[in-house]
């Protein structure tokens, strides 16, 4: 690793004014990394699971509230992810932002007029970390299934993901993405490297 | 007539004594620069004769040392000396145990290699190479085995056959109606809730049976639990009756909340439902008033297997019918969760001991299943086994195996199945009360796992942890009824594969995971233990599954950024390693094409019945056996790594196609391309003839079976082969395909072999041959996971030019990439994997010339190029041997590439092993070498008293005074020119907090030599020392001692000198070419009894003194020359026009 105070100190002592220069744009870094829950040399580290979800399904609607009493830090996003089955395989991500909170319209029949039961998951990500561990309502193992009591009629469309998980919803649980960059979509074994 | 005393004698002294100073001619040279020297040291103030080489190591043998290296495990715990000979025998030295033994570790390595390695992680990841480009395969070494880092995957995918888990139901029970008391204080209430005796505090919806007399309340009544009430009359004109039709009233009520006794009202057993009406009442003394918990208890005839809470199954042919329907289980009572402590087996009979987590105990004749148990490399992992005996904290089942000793386990649990389950039918049928059934019907599973199109794979686990890529996928359909998944024929993987993972995408998913442990997790408050997808073996070809798709999606993925064992390729030999951001990394890796299957045969082996033997034998997975030509192949435990595949012709007669082998080349599983258009191949085969076959080829060609042609091949004479491997290249695909054909297959077979021939391959490499190698990229690992190299992510390199990368270094946690003539830094930035991170150019001009020509300092580094050798200390690269460069430019940059560099902290000596042709103009007495292709001379710098990077930088041998005048400071670089013939040169650690310069031998005697003061020969050979003065008098320090500047004359000198043998001394008139005069050879004493006095007499304008010894067991330390000049008697002018010695 470098000594960063080290060095400082050795440039403080060649010349005072660039090292002071140099110790503020760290400072500064430092403090602005704060803000935005960022690290500048790796990620932040994912906050604590979120304590309890809770909803409340209404005909057509449900509320979902998150309780997070963790110590907080500015930026953090929540985000939910429902899905109609208890795998959360093609999770559809709904963003709070920097909610706890949110009504969300559901239908509760499909097109063709068959009931729908939804299973609903959070988690809270900062900019720079993963995401937290999800909570599920009603437990991993044994999830609560919710069912609207209304005549909404619609089929989801699948899932598109979010953030920089792969674009076919293939990766729920993603929030703002767990890489920098999502490469192209391919297969899964590359085509032969080539040498440069 | 010697006259050192009187007024006209100049006494002239000589204390600073510096290194040689090639580029200047010697007559410029400032006092105290010497023209050049051999075989010396320096400390401030003397000159000496260099340490003698002593071999550390009594081996007998011819061969030349190419690598030795430190290899310390365990924090220091254990430290070895690693070293390669060029007859490719890797040894070993245990430091600290056996110091001063070599033992030999492998004796199969490509002769003539030379290596690069690095330790990390307690293990020592070595590259092989000739310097230019890697020859052997890369392989890692723990103490124990030489593993090849990174390996191919399976070659196929097991088979996946689903089941679903059945038995014939006992009996089905349903509890019997509970009467709810009649008493004054028993009261059924509807308000808001159950507080106050029989009375609530404000209209609801909230019914409370609330007793007060006791109460037995049905059995597992729990909130959320289903009841049934029935004989209640009107409560104020409201019905609490359920109704079995569900159409007045609900069929059942659940529970919401279960109370104690409420303080002061001594109210006990109380049980809240919500009403469809608000009310506000309560009323007490009621009669005839049932309640029923609508929850059935199942028990079947035999275990389910699988069936675990909140999994389905669905009753058929039961009566009363009403049963017939799905359900879901809400607890399994008999089954139980052990805990597996210790495992034995003898006499074919596994023990295990355990410890009940849940559950009942285990009874004999139970089916049980075990994961996670390391004992006899996993045989204790069993599925379905009947337990055969119990004992208090043991059980047994049969397992048919030699005895295997006891061991603990930490990680292993053993399930039972039950036989008995409670479910509740309602919500599911109405009415949910249906009464008890007897011994009819059956009961099967459904739904236990996510229901939906799967894919799978299977992947190695070798002894190393890593995971190989996986084999292709098999795709198969989950339904409703399937509790369980078996994978069948799971490939067996060579030797360092210690276990196989299944990986399983979800259901209609596409990303794969696989579970490392078995999982317990609490289910409706029971635990329940899922079993892990990794097979702890390498034997057993069975194995069953079952899991909830919850548990899968949480576990680990193997196709994400970071860890995508699908991107993963088996490392081709390289050109050296290093470590960086917990990532190994590689360079000059060799390409070759990636997905093949199973090019090294590692993949794991199947069995065919060969038609010409009738006998089974086997064949590389990922290959098909040709039907017409792949009779006399068999796979073998090859001598390099894991298996080899082998043609023998056992038939009698010269068969012209044999033990042909073949696997698609057109596009792979996923349609990725394989052969690609417009692209040349070339072939590396990696082969021997056991027996020596005299006739026929071996052949690797692409072929297409509908055209009947073949594209191209590359074919190697048997009679060229020796009973040893030898690594062989040639062209292959020398007209590039417009299109591909879509048939094409790459085959593998013997042509014309004779009877008896035979030909053992252990790997073949096709690869483009424009692009033979990665040469100017990195391909680094991923992050703890050394041998997991990413052939998308993990290839980086500055794009600026096409230098090679001859290395690489990290220095204040800075990455950098070492060109030929180009150098670059780089940062991990710790959020994305390599091929994303940003690439700065430090130089456009200055590299290094080899993969060993650089080293470290304090906080500094050096580096050997073209144009000299460069000093680093973050900013520009700084040049630090202009002094000697017309030495530089002799070296044979043929072969600069063998150029070593290695610093020494603690004497503070860089020694750089160059190829030079000898002798020459500064190496007069080397022994003769026109055309070196190894390292025969070390140029020794040191640079004692430089005590930063920038003094040794600044510090140059020669300095401008004040006045303009040349000085040659004191301390300053010093540069020597050994007579050492070395290959290699490493500091190494001898585990007393030291480290020596240790010197692979270049005299092919099988020894490594280190270099000691204490001996006075070159392993038995004298040493020939000497220094060379600059040329004295100089004519300013002449003038100062009223010496003549013309012509003198050098009467006599004093040496302040000590040491042993006799001691040579030269003069050299005028320059030091000329013919010396050789004066007297004083002997030299240890100790100084006062300075040894030399009778000179020579004359001239300048004299070049040289001292030394030549002799066995002669040395020599110089610190003061004293020189008496006077004027030329005779001629202090000569009035000649050319100089005349």
């Amino acid at each position: 690793m470098i000594d960063r105070l080290g060095f400082l100190k050795e440039i403080l002592n060649r010349d005072p004014h660039l090292g002071k220069l140099l110790e503020n744009i760290l400072d500064s870094f430092d403090g602005l990394s704060n803000q935005l829950g960022v690290n500048p040399h790796g990620k932040v580290q994912p906050p604590d699971q979120l304590k309890a979800i809770n909803i409340a399904a209404g005909t057509d609607h449900i509320h979902v509230t998150l309780h997070d009493p963790s110590a907080g830090r500015k930026g953090v996003q929540y985000i939910v992810e429902w899905a109609n089955n208890p795998a959360f395989a093609g999770a559809h991500p709904e963003d709070l932002g920097s909610s706890r909170e949110r009504m969300l319209h559901l239908p509760a029949k499909d097109s063709n007029g068959n009931q729908l039961t939804y299973y609903v998951r959070a988690f809270h990500q900062l900019p720079g970390s993963d995401p937290s561990k999800p909570i599920v309502f009603g437990g991993k193992f044994a999830p609560t299934a919710v069912q609207l009591t209304g005549n909404s009629k619609l089929t989801p469309l699948a899932s598109q993901g979010s953030g920089t998980a792969p674009s076919d919803g293939s990766r729920p649980g993603y929030g703002l993405g767990k890489d920098i960059r999502r490469p192209l979509p391919g297969p899964k074994v590359p085509v032969p490297p080539r040498a440069v | 007539m010697n006259n050192a005393f009187g007024e006209d004698v100049g006494k002239i002294p000589l204390t600073v004594f510096g290194g040689a100073v090639t580029e200047m001619a010697p007559s410029d040279l400032p006092e105290g620069a010497s023209p050049f020297n051999q075989d010396c040291d320096f400390l401030p103030g003397s000159v000496f004769t260099r340490g003698g080489r002593q071999s550390v190591y009594s081996l007998s043998g011819s061969q030349n040392f190419n690598y030795v290296k430190t290899f310390e495990e365990f924090a220091g715990l254990a430290l070895f000396t690693l070293a390669l000979d060029a007859g490719g025998t890797l040894w070993q030295e245990d430091v600290l145990n056996n110091p001063g033994v070599l033992s030999p570790i492998f004796t199969v390595i490509a002769p003539n290699t030379f290596a690069k390695s690095v330790t990390f992680s307690s293990r020592e990841f070595i590259a092989f190479t000739d310097l230019v480009q890697g020859t052997d395969m890369p392989r890692q070494w723990d103490g124990t085995n030489l593993d090849r880092i990174s390996q191919v995957g399976p070659g196929a995918a097991p088979g996946f056959a689903t089941s679903s888990s059945n038995s014939k139901v006992q009996s089905i029970v349903q509890q019997s109606p509970v009467l709810f008391p009649t008493g004054a204080h028993d009261f059924i209430s509807v308000g808001s809730g159950p507080v106050g005796l029989g009375t609530p505090f404000s209209p609801g919806n909230v019914c409370t049976l609330q007793p007060r007399t006791s109460f037995v309340r049905p059995a597992n009544i729990v909130p959320g639990s289903n009841i049934v009430i029935t004989g209640a009359p009107l409560l104020n004109g409201f019905n609490i009756n359920n109704d079995p039709t569900g159409l007045t009233n609900p069929a059942y009520w659940t529970v919401t909340s279960l109370g104690p006794v409420i303080p002061t009202n001594s109210t006990s057993n109380w049980i809240t439902f919500q009403v469809p009406f608000t009310a506000f009442f309560s009323l007490n003394n009621l009669s005839g008033i049932n309640v029923q918990c609508t929850q059935a208890t199942l028990t079947t005839q035999g275990q389910v297997p699988y069936l675990e809470v909140g999994n389905q199954f669905t009753l058929t042919g039961v009566t009363p019918a009403g049963w017939n329907n799905v359900f879901t289980v809400q607890t399994t009572p008999n089954a139980a969760v052990l805990q597996v402590t210790q495992t034995l087996l003898q006499n074919n009979v596994a023990q295990y001991t355990y410890v009940l987590q849940s559950g009942t105990q285990p009874t004999v004749g139970q089916s049980i299943n075990v994961n996670g148990t390391l004992n006899g490399n996993g045989i204790f992992n069993v599925r379905n086994a009947a337990i055969i005996s119990i004992s208090a904290n043991t059980f047994s089942v049969q397992i048919v195996s030699p005895n295997i000793g006891a061991a603990a386990e930490s990680n292993a649990t053993a399930s039972v199945y039950g036989t008995i389950f409670l479910f509740d039918p309602a919500g599911v049928v109405t009415p949910p009360i249906i009464g008890n059934a007897g011994a009819t019907g059956a009961i099967a599973t459904s739904g236990v796992m996510g229901v939906g199109t799967r894919q799978a794979v299977v992947i190695f686990k070798t002894r190393n942890g890593a995971l190989t890529p996986p084999s292709p996928f098999v795709q198969f359909n989950i339904t409703g009824a399937t509790s369980a998944i078996t994978a069948t024929n799971i490939p067996i993987g060579p030797a360092d594969v210690v276990a196989r993972i299944i990986a399983f995408t979800g259901a209609g998913g596409a990303n794969f995971f696989w579970i490392p442990t078995p999982q317990t997790v609490i289910s409706n408050g029971q635990n329940v233990t899922y079993s892990a997808t990794i097979i702890n073996d390498n034997i057993s070809t069975q194995a069953t599954f079952s899991f909830p798709d919850q548990l899968l999606l949480d576990a680990t993925a193997i196709d994400i950024q970071g860890n995508n064992l699908f991107a993963q390729l088996e490392l081709g030999s390289c050109r050296g390693f290093l470590t960086y951001a917990d990532r190994l990394i590689a360079w000059g890796v060799n390409n070759k094409i990636q997905n093949l299957l199973s090019l090294s045969f590692d993949g794991g082996a199947g069995t065919q019945v060969d038609l010409t033997t009738n006998t089974s034998r086997l064949f590389p997975l990922g290959w098909t056996i040709d039907p017409t030509n792949g009779a006399g192949s068999t796979m073998l435990t090859s001598a390099l790594f894991g298996q080899s595949f082998y043609i023998q012709n056992l038939s009698g007669v010269t068969q012209s196609l044999y033990g042909m082998i073949t696997q698609p080349a057109y596009v792979n599983q996923l349609g990725t391309p394989i052969v690609t258009a417009a692209t040349k191949y070339s072939c590396r085969v990696t082969l021997r003839s056991p027996t020596g076959a005299a006739t026929g080829n071996l052949v690797v060609d692409f072929f297409s079976p509908v055209l009947n042609q073949i594209f191209g091949s590359f074919s190697i004479p048997l009679s060229s082969l020796t009973t040893s491997f030898q690594i062989l290249s040639g062209t292959m695909l020398t007209v590039p395909f417009a299109t591909v054909p879509k048939d094409l297959v790459i085959r593998i077979y013997a042509q014309n072999i004779p009877n008896l021939g035979d030909v053992e391959i252990d790997r073949i490499e096709p690869f483009p041959t424009l692009q033979p190698s990665f040469s100017t990229q990195f391909f680094a690992s991923y992050a703890f996971n050394q041998e997991a190299f990413d052939g998308v992510t993990g290839l980086f390199g500055p794009a600026q030019n096409q230098q090679r990368a001859n290395g690489g270094m990290v220095l204040f946690d800075t990455l950098y990439m070492l060109k030929e003539s180009s150098w670059f830094s780089t940062t991990d930035n710790g959020v994305t994997e390599p091929n994303q991170w940003n690439w700065k150019t430090v130089s456009d001009t200055v590299g290094t010339i080899g993969i060993h020509s650089y080293d470290y300092g304090e906080a500094w580094a050096v580096s050997a190029c073209r144009a000299g050798l460069y000093l680093f200390e973050g900013g520009e690269p700084i040049k630090i041997s202009q002094e000697i460069q017309t030495v530089w430019d002799l070296i044979n940059w043929k072969v600069g590439h063998t150029i070593w560099v290695r610093n020494d902290s603690a004497t503070k000596t860089i020694k750089i092993g160059v190829p030079i042709p000898t002798p020459n103009k500064y190496m007069p007495e080397m022994p003769a070498n026109a055309n070196p292709t190894s390292p025969n001379v070390v140029l020794s710098m040191s640079y004692r008293e430089l005590n930063t990077g920038a003094m040794l930088a600044a510090t140059a041998p020669i300095r401008s005074s004040y006045s303009g005048r040349l000085l040659s400071p004191e301390p300053a670089r010093k540069w020597s020119f050994w007579n050492i013939a070395a290959p290699c040169g490493e500091n190494i650690d001898r585990g007393n907090n030291s480290k020596m310069l240790f010197l692979g031998s270049g005299y092919g005697n099988s020894k490594i030599f280190q270099l000691s003061m204490t001996q006075l020969s070159d392993d038995g050979s004298a040493i020939n020392s000497f220094y060379l003065t600059h040329g004295m008098p100089k004519p300013e320090i002449a003038a100062a001692h009223n010496v003549d500047v013309l012509r003198s004359q050098f009467d006599y000198m004093q040496l302040l000198v000590a040491g042993s043998g006799n001691l040579q001394v030269f003069v050299f008139p005028e320059d030091p070419q000329n013919i010396p005069y050789t004066l007297d050879s004083p002997p030299l004493s240890a100790i100084t009894q006062g300075d040894t006095e030399v009778t000179v007499n020579v004359k001239g304008q300048r004299h070049y003194i040289r001292v030394g010894t030549n002799a066995v067991g002669s040395t020599w330390s110089l610190s003061t020359i004293i020189a008496a000049f006077s004027e030329d008697p005779w001629a202090p002018v000569r009035g000649t026009a050319v100089g005349a010695v």
